[in-house]
């Protein structure tokens, strides 16, 4: 049986529609679901059945997501401060009564997202539902909120609070929420904890959003090779890690940047070698740590450069870097690049 | 697809005259703080200013190599190298050259040449 995520245009509001319906799937048929990106849809396939007359109400597992701890409702509804429970318990009942529904209606390739009326799609989940951005406001400020119907608000609710990660810190000087999601290409779901432990926060002081996100994705490609080298060979692919950043006026809390980082170059590293890409790995994941460091700030910037272009002009200027902290000393010996380090560094570099 | 395009940095590090060189440069790196030679590497833009540059560091390097018994990078090594220089361009070949000199050296290779 498969389920449609189409999508809508709005990246993170799809993504997080997909692992909605994935942690939804994974409840009701406590089992493995499939998720793979089709390019106009993200397709879901339950391994086990999902049975006639499913209920979640009373479900010890969909009760968790709205008890635990790790769920980040309050992150999800940043923007609606004072209101965090209120609509956490919306999506609750949302997703409770119109389950059915919800899950004939994804059953059809052709389902859309009906977009202008329904629930305001919060902005700690999608920056682009920030009003101002979505068109010319000239002199009046009338924009309306971006609205989806419930049934699909609920779903990137859920979905958002379970799979993606906040972290509040304070980066180039200014506190701020940095806002991580894995898209996914192809990956077997079990648990949503599963997708939180490959984004898990270092407590490095980053110098920049990008900076922070080319990280995560090297963890991120590190925790999967680890599972590949486990597993005989890779499972999971991710295809970007989408980032935004948020950030608190004197009332409001309004987004600064965003982007996503484009994993193809990783993946395809540790799939075709989940061995002898440890080394490269860990040096990069070295070159952020020491970038982290004050001082260091211009490796962190070559590295995050190279992570994110993988060119020939971001390489040299990582070794360039690189060498010069060599020489200052700030560099142990154990801590050098073997050859074939670089070499698999090298082999995702385009010339 | 142009020669310059297929063939690949990894290809060009693991070139015997860019590996000999790379060695000398780690070598002169670390034993003699020679940053000099660095800097001229990265201010060359054309194969005949990173030529040049490759000959001062050769220079730089004799002391060295007298002081410490150390092997030079050969006289065809650097022929070698000028022509990858002119073949496949300037930026290429110096990735891969300061490349072997931020990485660690085999110790018993390093101890070998002394």
């Amino acid at each position: 049986m498969q389920f449609f995520v189409t999508k809508t245009g709005l990246d993170a509001f799809d993504t997080a529609r997909a692992w909605g319906l994935a942690v939804l799937l994974n409840v009701l048929t406590q089992d493995e679901v499939r998720l793979q990106d089709a390019s106009w849809a993200f397709i879901l396939e339950p391994k086990g059945c999902i049975p006639q007359n499913a209920q979640l109400t009373g479900l010890g597992s969909w009760v968790t997501l709205f008890n635990a701890v790790d769920v980040q409702w309050d992150s999800v509804f940043v923007t609606q401060r004072g209101r965090q429970e209120e609509k956490k318990g919306q999506v609750r009942q949302i997703l409770e009564t119109q389950l059915h529904s919800l899950l004939s209606d994804l059953q059809r390739p052709d389902n859309l997202v009906e977009i202008g009326s329904g629930e305001n799609v919060p902005g700690g989940l999608e920056p682009a539902a920030f009003k101002g951005l979505r068109h010319v406001t000239k002199a009046s400020y009338r924009e309306d909120q971006l609205k989806v119907s419930e049934g699909h608000w609920a779903l990137s609710c859920l979905g958002m609070a379970t799979c993606g990660t906040y972290r509040f810190s304070r980066e180039a000087g200014q506190y701020r929420w940095l806002v991580l999601l894995p898209v996914p290409q192809n990956v077997h779901f079990n648990y949503f904890r599963d997708v939180q432990e490959l984004m898990r926060p270092s407590g490095l002081r980053y110098i920049g959003v990008q900076n922070a996100a080319a990280h995560y994705s090297v963890q991120l490609t590190e925790q999967l090779r680890r599972r590949a080298v486990a597993q005989g060979s890779l499972q999971d692919r991710f295809s970007a890690v989408l980032y935004f950043t948020l950030f608190g006026t004197r009332q409001q809390v309004k987004p600064s940047q965003g982007n996503q980082l484009n994993l193809t170059p990783l993946m395809d590293a540790i799939q075709e070698d989940p061995h002898g890409t440890e080394a490269m790995l860990k040096w990069l994941d070295y070159c952020f740590r020491l970038g982290a460091t004050k001082g260091a700030e211009e490796l962190a910037l070559a590295v995050t450069e190279l992570v994110m272009r993988w060119d020939l002009d971001a390489y040299e200027k990582l070794v360039k870097v690189f060498v010069r902290f060599i020489a200052r000393n700030q560099v142990r010996y154990d801590n050098l690049p073997y050859e074939r380090t670089l070499l698999g560094v090298m082999k995702n570099v385009k010339v | 697809m142009s020669k310059c395009e297929a063939q690949r940095l990894e290809e060009v590090f693991s070139d015997p005259a860019v590996r000999e060189f790379g060695s000398a440069l780690r070598r002169a790196l670390r034993l003699n703080d020679d940053y000099a030679s660095l800097m001229e590497f990265e201010f060359a833009e054309t194969p005949e200013a990173f030529a040049d540059a490759l000959r001062r560091f050769l220079r730089r390097y004799e002391t060295l190599a007298r002081r410490y018994n150390l092997r030079r990078p050969s006289e065809s090594a650097l022929e070698s190298i000028v022509r990858l220089a002119d073949d496949y361009g300037v930026r290429m070949i110096r990735a891969a050259l300061i490349s072997h000199a931020l990485c660690r050296a085999e110790r018993e290779a390093e101890g070998g040449e002394q």
